[in-house]
């Protein structure tokens, strides 16, 4: 079973070796997730995307729905501006998500047990939150309404269904844990 | 002689109407199931500097009413917060402020 505990500035992490591999496999999946749609005329990754980095193309809202809650519209009551406003940030956007991933991973790539500067475990909160949101819209659940239904019905789900629901629940608790132990961090220094 | 012209280019100008740029502008996050209480709150802390208390009162407002308007003020800095609020994975919207919340 993880465990997270403070340690000075630090916070470690220490992982199972199953858990360790899964993470690596879903962040890997996150990972291709933001940097998939290079551009497809040039064939160059997005990051290399110079005419994308100024703001100079109209970046097509995503289809896919998980990507599309990673990169939202700045007003889904303002089509307009919404486009415009995608334009000129989404590239930042996507940049930064693309990031925190790559520290989440080189961090599992160090081994089972994992120091975390303070400004690597915002990354990994980030990233976790993230691929909690992928998963979500995975497993359909867009209201509480949805996700109280999958838990009392957990017998109904197939099997790569509750897999996934477990997977889920694991990162939620690695980063509701990252947070709070962030939050007593900043709360203890209140009290100095 | 010739007299090369200077290239310029061409900054693009963003026309918008005076009102529009003195109009008040508001940042509004709203309910989602993925998003824990924990990490909102530690969001509106970190990112606005708001208090324990008003950080988790603003969570629950999320939590309870759907939604919750987290900063008012002009449209870039609304839309800066909007774009921070998305890069946490906060569901956020940058809107005019109809002074309907």
């Amino acid at each position: 079973m993880a465990a997270i505990d403070a340690r000075g500035d630090d916070v470690v992490l220490r992982l199972e070796d199953n858990e360790r591999s899964l993470m690596l496999t879903v962040f890997t999946d996150l990972s291709a997730l933001l940097n998939e749609d290079g551009d497809e005329e040039t064939d160059r990754p997005d990051s290399e995307n110079w005419e994308a980095r100024l703001g100079l193309v109209d970046r097509p809202r995503p289809v896919d729905p998980a990507l599309l809650r990673l990169l939202p519209d700045v007003d889904p009551d303002d089509e307009e501006r919404s486009a415009e406003f995608r334009r000129l940030t989404e590239f930042d956007l996507k940049q930064a998500k693309a990031h925190n991933v790559r520290i989440v991973l080189l961090g599992l790539s160090k081994g089972n047990d994992i120091t975390l500067t303070h400004d690597e475990v915002l990354a990994w909160m980030k990233g976790l939150n993230d691929l909690r949101l992928v998963l979500a819209v995975r497993l359909g659940i867009d209201t509480e309404e949805a996700q109280e239904e999958k838990y009392a019905h957990r017998e109904d789900l197939s099997e790569s269904e509750d897999l996934t629901l477990t997977l889920y629940d694991f990162l939620t608790w690695i980063q509701d844990r990252l947070t709070t132990t962030l939050l007593s961090r900043t709360q203890g220094d209140d009290d100095e | 002689m010739s007299n090369p012209t200077t290239p310029v280019l061409e900054p693009e100008v963003d026309v918008r109407p005076a009102e529009d740029l003195a109009k008040p502008w508001k940042t509004v996050v709203f309910n989602d199931p993925v998003n824990l209480m924990s990490y909102v709150s530690f969001v509106f802390q970190s990112y606005f500097g708001y208090s324990e208390d008003k950080a988790h009162a603003l969570m629950l407002e999320v939590h309870e009413n759907g939604r919750s308007v987290v900063a008012t003020g002009g449209r870039e800095a609304m839309e800066r917060d909007t774009q921070a609020m998305h890069e946490y994975g906060l569901w956020a919207a940058c809107q005019p402020d109809s002074g309907s919340d």
